[in-house]
């Protein structure tokens, strides 16, 4: 019986950058000021009497303690762990860009083209970016709405969106 | 008796088709996500989890079960071959294991591997039997008092355990607990942060936000790296039956991981991890004749963490079923996924649901069995799916999290969580921040909160409640020790160490 042994292939990783402590801080301190949001949000709720059984209660809790580690991770200094990842630069962010936007406008065409069209489109974009042959992409683009509606529509019976504009072309 | 009775009731569940399907099904893709290093099994639960509430309770959580323990088993493969971990539980295999495997025995390690796994897994299914049982009556005498110190308990154990910053961890938790207030009140019907809108009162539900956190994250970040998976390239393998002395070594260890695993499985925390390691201790300790040979390809260095990594995976079901609370994210999604059915997990599913539990419990023998004979035979197709293209799956698996999202509620709202904390999941990553506590808070906050108020409400504000009750005397205690714990035996071993120096 044929089994296999594994080669490693190299990553690309050069055109990345580490992650740094400013960013660390910075991230906290964001999420301290998010959590300044929610605790000012909060104290506007009941607590309730006795105090503590309101709907305030314990999100007043959270918000402070938030706050507090929030702050604490932002005020000190441990450093950088050795392991972080590193931040994606040139080529590889532009992907994720390209990604992000491919999500968004998944989202925004959905109601519009529907669920064959939308997943057709979606899927040809990121497979190609993906780095997938003109080919492969086509196919994939075309095998998984299919699959998704035999999955989906067929096997599960949910309903799927047909798009509004394909609704007035095709059904009127 | 009544164990019996109850089995063989879980037994004409498991082995209705649909729910042989599912478990065949669970620990397909199981197998497959701990093959292929990246996509974890948390990812995977939260991909499959829409599909799986289109399906009775039973069928879905047997489906999410299935992946979760296939992970288990299908990780040691590329941990063994590679000395790349396909899940966190087999980083201690590509020590040992790898060693082995370059001695040209990978195929008697892949073999010590899945037979350790599987004896593990039927240890531990045995035992998740009994002390569901057991636990579950216990848990009857449980009040909110003890289930809001439970949640807690759980949580700062996460907290305290996992990733490098506890202070980072804490801030990921208490998010995750804030996020899970927005919407409706579910003990008053009172909607809160919603801002007058509709879609924030249907509030954050668990499987977009674990999915954008876990899987959309992951593929972003696939994407920016450009890493491909590793390349297989098929040879003959003619040793996957190990030797009878490597047999007479392996089966000890296998034994000593599955206790090890379960008895950490029941306990909070990163439970898959920290067994593994604690086995691999345990058995470099106690190993005499062949000590040097750890680090080196030592047999007991991956028989033994293997056993207790599958070990874990079932044991640490054991809360969730008996108690409702879950201890680790994994279980918090199949806990999520109970929730999202309309089933109230606790003390009383037992009773109440006894077809759900024994279901699941039936249906892990079944489980154990089919990925014994997917990983044996088939451990040549496993490595091999490492040669599917990478555009293949990432498209892939971003448009099924999509639709999957999509079709649990027809919300676009759903999709735009699922997208929106898959960007910020990815930046939090990249920072160092650990994302395991934020699920696990957005799964116990509503546990806590209504465990609090309803305590604050019977003893009337009055927070001595949690010391003067022995059960909850007890909980407080173990919080207390969860939280310093830890840094009371960093200073002791410090001071231990300035001393001893000095």
């Amino acid at each position: 019986m044929d089994q296999a042994i594994v080669m490693k292939t190299e990553a690309s990783t050069a055109a990345n950058a580490p992650a740094s402590t400013t960013g660390i801080r910075l991230t906290s301190l964001i999420l301290t000021v998010a959590g300044l949001f929610y605790l000012y949000q909060a104290i506007e709720l009941p607590m309730g009497d006795p105090p503590g059984t309101g709907v305030g209660a314990v999100p007043v809790l959270v918000a402070v303690c938030w706050v507090l580690f929030g702050a604490l991770v932002t005020v000190r200094n441990r450093g950088v762990s050795a392991d972080l990842g590193p931040w994606p630069r040139g080529s590889a962010a532009l992907r994720v860009g390209v990604a992000f936007f491919l999500c968004v406008m998944f989202i925004v065409g959905l109601p519009f083209f529907g669920i064959f069209l939308t997943t057709g489109i979606f899927l040809l974009l990121m497979g190609r970016l993906a780095g997938a042959p003109w080919t492969s992409a086509v196919v994939l683009s075309a095998a998984t709405p299919v699959a998704f509606w035999i999955v989906f529509s067929l096997g599960l019976k949910v309903s799927l969106p047909f798009g509004s504009l394909l609704t007035v072309i095709f059904r009127g | 008796m009544d164990l019996l009775g109850n089995m063989l009731g879980g037994f004409a569940v498991a082995l209705q088709p649909v729910n042989i399907a599912a478990a065949l099904l669970g620990a397909l893709v199981g197998t497959a996500t701990g093959v292929l290093p990246g996509l974890g099994v948390l990812g995977a639960m939260a991909i499959l989890m829409p599909i799986t509430i289109h399906f009775s309770a039973v069928t879905g959580l047997i489906m999410l079960a299935g992946i979760y323990y296939g992970a288990m088993y299908g990780g040691s493969t590329t941990a063994i071959l590679l000395r790349i971990p396909g899940e966190s539980g087999s980083i201690v295999t590509t020590i040992d294991g790898y060693e082995f495997a370059r001695k040209g025995r990978a195929g008697a390690a892949l073999m010590i591997c899945a037979v350790g796994s599987f004896i593990a897994g039927t240890i531990s299914i045995v035992g998740l039997s009994l002390f569901t049982t057991l636990l579950a009556d216990v848990a009857l005498r449980f009040s909110s008092p003890e289930f809001c110190l439970l949640a807690l308990l759980g949580g700062l154990t996460l907290v305290r355990i996992t990733g490098n910053d506890p202070a980072q961890n804490m801030v990921m938790l208490l998010i995750g607990m804030a996020l899970a207030t927005i919407g409706v009140d579910a003990v008053s019907g009172d909607t809160r942060f919603t801002f007058n809108t509709s879609t924030l009162a249907l509030g954050f539900d668990l499987v977009p936000v674990a999915l954008g956190l876990y899987g959309l994250s992951e593929l972003f970040h696939v994407l920016a790296s450009n890493e491909g998976f590793p390349r297989a390239t098929t040879v003959r393998l003619r040793e996957m039956i190990p030797t009878r002395r490597e047999w007479s070594r392996a089966w000890p260890a296998i034994v000593r991981g599955s206790g090890i695993g379960f008895l950490i499985g029941l306990l909070p925390g990163p439970g898959s991890l920290t067994s593994t390691f604690a086995s691999y201790g345990v058995e470099k300790a106690i190993a005499r004749k062949h000590r040097d040979e750890f680090g080196k390809g030592a047999i007991e260095g991956f028989a033994g963490p293997e056993a207790a990594n599958n070990a874990v995976a079932t044991s640490a079901l054991v809360p969730v079923l008996s108690l409702g609370i879950p201890f680790t994210p994994n279980v918090a999604l199949m806990l999520g996924a109970l929730i999202v059915q309309g089933i109230q997990p606790g003390p009383l599913l037992l009773s109440q649901h006894p077809n759900v539990v024994w279901g699941l419990l039936a249906s892990m023998y079944i489980g154990n069995v089919a990925l014994l004979a997917l990983n044996l035979p088939l451990v040549g197709m496993w490595v091999r799916l490492l040669r599917v293209p990478q555009y293949t799956l990432i498209a892939f698996i971003f448009a099924v999290s999509f639709i999957g999202v999509y079709t649990m509620r027809n919300s676009y709202w759903d999709l735009c969580v699922l997208v929106g904390f898959g960007v910020v999941g990815s930046v939090l990553r990249q920072i160092g921040f650990d994302l395991a506590p934020m699920i696990l808070g957005l799964v116990i906050g509503p546990i806590f909160e209504k465990a609090l108020r309803e305590t604050l409400f019977l003893s009337g504000g009055d927070l001595t409640i949690f010391v003067t009750r022995p059960i909850s005397a007890v909980l407080s205690a173990l919080c207390v020790v969860a939280v310093v714990g830890p840094t009371i035996a960093v200073w002791i071993t410090r001071g231990n160490r300035l001393s001893q120096q000095s």
